[in-house]
């Protein structure tokens, strides 16, 4: 059953079409990542649900009421929808308490304070001033002042990326934690894909052109819809092919490889077939792929490595010492084989 | 709401502008024989003298002051001088004289009969007034200078203040030397700000009256009063008025287009050098610096301090007090109204201007190029056209609307500024936990912008109580402020008797500046 409603929002930046019909639903309770590039509307999109923005069209609704549509624009205010930022945004002339109770509808009870202090384990920071706090604790408080109004769904706009790595990691849990605890639904917009597979139920990936997919990981992973959806979510190649009809091959200088039935490609269509960089191993015998390494760049825990290969789509591939199988110099060449025959996911 | 701030936005607008419209259009429409007699004999024999006078000592004040004002911003920004922060206050000081204070002491101790003169004359049997006269472009130039060299000061710390601190160090980096940094980097940057603020320094000279009656000096500003008091045709003066009212806007026109501000990831921190001076040369320096506040502060309070001295068992009575109260009654009213009517426009073009909307402020913000003596004859010239007994009913409330004209860009400008560097997103934040606009203003805005309004206040006070054109004119009959009475006697040569509202006037005037830093300092905590 969909609580949050998006259907055939549209938004103009200038002349710039930036939203294009644009529709999502989320269910009580689900936690969805917005994840793309900067600049693809992700932002914009969280400010429109919002009603900090007002779109061209479309209708938004939560719990069947609706916020938007047509000419009727219900105010952020009366929204009950929270919002958190990248920035954090705390009252600075307001304590920690303070902070949160800004939130309080009429009659909310000190109980409740005290409850959202605990929920952030920041009671004993009640009197504390936003300046006084560290970046993660200040993260806290905005999330606890977003739930002190009670919001039916909470919208969060790059929360973490302000942060250094390990407060990231740590931070992403608790709130995960936090928000899973009160069954709240929320909305949040990352450009991190690690943040977004961690965090949401679901994800939906965005790209620059306004074309979006939605759904869980899995789906995501296994039946990408766009070029820049699989860029945005895997780390591999493209190599071209040709569309075999018959069976349902696309025929590559590498050998056949087998297609995934995301679409209808007509016969000996021009292809595009994307190999993972997981799906390689260095070959035994004959090789799938011959590339060189072009550039090294040895790291903390890893060496990555950067190979050019004939008949890519693309000027070079980036692999680590664990995927290419080893140490090796610069203008060394590498065979790869593929390690299993994949229905593989191709794009005309 | 978005009407109302068109309509608010328009109103005052209106009110700005109608009385400079009116001006230009009586000056058109209406002539006697007397009045085109009038005209005719300035036009004859004043006109070319007036022009000449007034560019002359408009353009040598703006180099002075320039030359004062760019030293001692490099001298604070750029090197490691001692006393950096003792020094600030000593050079924003001279903002406590009105020029015409400033311009009484100098001129009662430098004419022959002066102090100074004396003392050269008896112990050294030289004649100083033979070398150097006081009365003269180059003296009222040199002391106008000395009271707006802070002016510059300010604009080009602030605008050093500005400057990427990692553009300087790459310059370094790249084996730039310190002097071509300053010439080929920070000069091109700051030029804007120096620009505006030679405009600003034109602008005051412009519309100054106070001082260079004092000097005897023939400006425009001093022409239109003469005009309407001494030959007693309004006309004359309107037309007059005409000249230096059109110069002003084309300056203040002019500031608004070299006045901007770049956006940088970092600014220079008040520890940074650029100069690494040596002893002596820091030695040299603060000799330097310290004789320019001898001049501008310590000279003219310690002769203010010793003529009131002398004066006071004559002068003080009863009176001053009845001054002192019609002078921050005045002042105060006049400041807190014209800082919450600013207020309010700044909140309303928050939450409702466009790009458009926002760049006809520039209109609002007029009145402060106009000279105050202009706004005084045009408001006059309102008043008896529309037949009302401008001295006893309406006087307070003409002087309140000159003030209004005159001085709502200053609290303009500094709330504006104060309300843009709040996020927006405390906005949208404060929106999505259910407060609406005005929940909004009250509960966030307010609390966050209240030093940057009292400082406003402050500001507003500063300036009402050193205005002295549109009070004298228009005062309520009676009734004196410091302003006035230091005119009243200044024009007949009673320095000593003088000495005591002014030393009253700087004492209040310290006071100000002392809040106005101190509420500076707290808002800069606030964000």
């Amino acid at each position: 059953m969909s609580y949050l409603k998006i259907e055939n929002l549209s938004f103009d930046y200038g002349s710039i079409n930036l939203i294009k019909e644009f529709s999502l639903e989320l269910a009580v309770g689900e936690i969805h990542c917005l994840l793309g590039p900067s600049g693809c509307g992700k932002s914009t999109l969280l400010n429109l649900m919002a009603g900090f923005l007002r779109p061209r069209q479309g209708k938004i609704s939560i719990d069947d009421v609706v916020l938007v549509k047509d000419h009727f624009f219900s105010p952020p205010e009366k929204r009950q929808v929270g919002v958190v930022f990248q920035e954090h945004c705390l009252f600075p002339h307001l304590t920690v308490a303070e902070n949160i109770k800004f939130g309080f509808r009429g009659g909310e009870k000190q109980n409740y304070l005290k409850e959202l202090l605990s929920l952030i384990q920041l009671t004993h920071k009640a009197k504390s001033f936003p300046e006084e706090l560290s970046g993660g604790e200040q993260q806290r408080v905005a999330i606890a002042r977003a739930l002190a109004n009670r919001p039916k769904v909470l919208l969060m706009d790059e929360p973490f990326s302000g942060l250094d790595q390990d407060l990231r990691i740590k931070l992403r849990r608790e709130i995960k934690k936090i928000l899973k605890s009160v069954n709240l639904t929320a909305l949040i917009v990352t450009h991190s894909q690690d943040e977004a597979v961690e965090m949401g139920d679901r994800l939906t990936v965005l790209d620059e052109t306004g074309a979006y997919q939605s759904g869980n990981i899995q789906e995501l992973l296994e039946r990408p819809n766009s070029v820049n959806v699989v860029r945005f979510l895997h780390s591999g190649f493209f190599i071209k092919g040709l569309f075999n009809g018959l069976e349902q091959r696309a025929l590559t200088h590498n050998g056949a490889l087998a297609v995934a039935p995301l679409a209808n490609f007509k016969d000996r269509e021009d292809l595009k077939v994307f190999i993972p960089y997981t799906a390689l191993r260095p070959a035994l015998g004959p090789p799938f792929l011959q590339a060189t390494i072009i550039n090294r760049y040895p790291g903390k825990w890893r060496t990555t490595y950067e190979l050019t290969a004939e008949n890519i789509i693309g000027d070079s591939m980036l692999m680590d010492n664990i995927q290419i199988g080893g140490e090796f110099d610069l203008g060394e060449s590498i065979g790869f084989d593929l390690k299993s025959q994949n229905n593989w996911i191709a794009f005309s | 709401m978005k009407s109302f701030y068109r309509f608010y936005q328009y109103v005052l607008i209106f009110l700005v502008i109608a009385p400079i419209v009116f001006l230009c259009a009586q000056s058109i429409l209406t002539n006697s024989l007397s009045d085109s007699e009038t005209w005719r004999f300035i036009l004859d024999h004043m006109l070319v003298g007036l022009v000449k006078n007034t560019a002359l000592l408009m353009l040598a004040t703006v180099f002075l002051s320039i030359i004062l004002g760019v030293s001692q911003a490099s001298l604070i920004c750029l090197t490691n001088i001692p006393a950096k922060k003792i020094l600030h206050i000593l050079f924003i000081l001279p903002l406590i004289f009105p020029l015409y204070v400033l311009a009484f002491v100098y001129v009662g101790s430098f004419t022959y009969s002066g102090s100074i003169p004396v003392f050269f004359r008896s112990f050294f049997n030289f004649d100083l007034t033979a070398l150097f006269a006081i009365k003269s472009t180059m003296g009222v130039a040199m002391v106008f200078s000395l009271a707006l060299a802070p002016y510059v000061y300010l604009f080009l710390r602030a605008a050093f203040l500005r400057i990427d601190e990692k553009l300087i160090f790459s310059a370094r980096s790249l084996g730039q030397r310190p002097f071509k940094i300053l010439f080929g980097l920070l000069m091109p940057q700051i030029r804007p700000w120096i620009y505006a603020s030679a405009i600003l320094v034109a602008l005051e000279v412009l519309c100054d009256f106070g001082g260079v009656s004092v000097f005897n000096y023939d400006t425009f500003s001093t022409a239109i009063y003469h005009s309407w008091i001494g030959l007693f045709s309004l006309n004359t003066a309107v037309k007059l008025s005409l000249i230096p009212g059109l110069f002003a806007l084309l300056l203040y026109f002019a500031n608004n287009f070299f006045y901007r501000t770049y956006k940088n990831e970092t600014k220079l921190s008040r520890s940074f050098v650029l100069f690494e001076l040596t002893f002596i040369k820091k030695t040299i320096l603060l000799m330097g610096s310290l004789s320019y506040c001898f001049f501008s502060v310590f000279f003219p309070v310690g002769q203010i301090f010793i003529w009131a001295s002398s004066a006071l068992s004559l002068e003080l009575n009863l009176d001053y007090l009845l001054i002192i109260a019609h002078t921050l009654l005045i002042s105060l009213g006049a400041a807190v109204f014209i800082a919450l009517l600013s207020l309010l426009l700044v909140n309303l073009q928050r939450n409702y201007s466009s790009q458009q909307d926002r760049s006809i402020t520039i209109f609002v913000k007029i009145g402060y190029a106009l000279p105050g003596s202009i706004i005084a004859i045009a408001l006059m010239s309102v008043f008896s056209l529309l037949n009302i007994n401008f001295f006893a009913t309406f006087a307070f409330i003409a002087l309140l609307f000159a003030y209004l004209v005159r001085f709502f860009s200053v609290a303009f400008e500094i709330q504006s500024k104060a309300y843009d560097l709040i996020s927006k997103k405390y906005d949208w934040t404060s929106y999505s936990l259910g407060k609406a606009k005005f929940k909004t203003f009250y509960k966030v805005h307010l609390p966050i912008l209240l030093p940057t309004l009292i400082s406003s206040m402050i500001m507003l006070l500063l300036e009402i109580m050193k205005e002295m054109p549109m009070t004298l004119m228009l005062r309520p009959f009676g009734v004196n402020t410091l302003a006035t009475k230091i005119y009243e006697l200044t024009s007949e040569g009673e320095w000593e008797r003088a000495s005591i509202s002014a030393a009253l006037l700087i004492l209040l005037g310290a006071l100000t500046i002392f809040l106005s830093e101190y509420y500076q300092t707290k808002k800069n905590e606030g964000l």
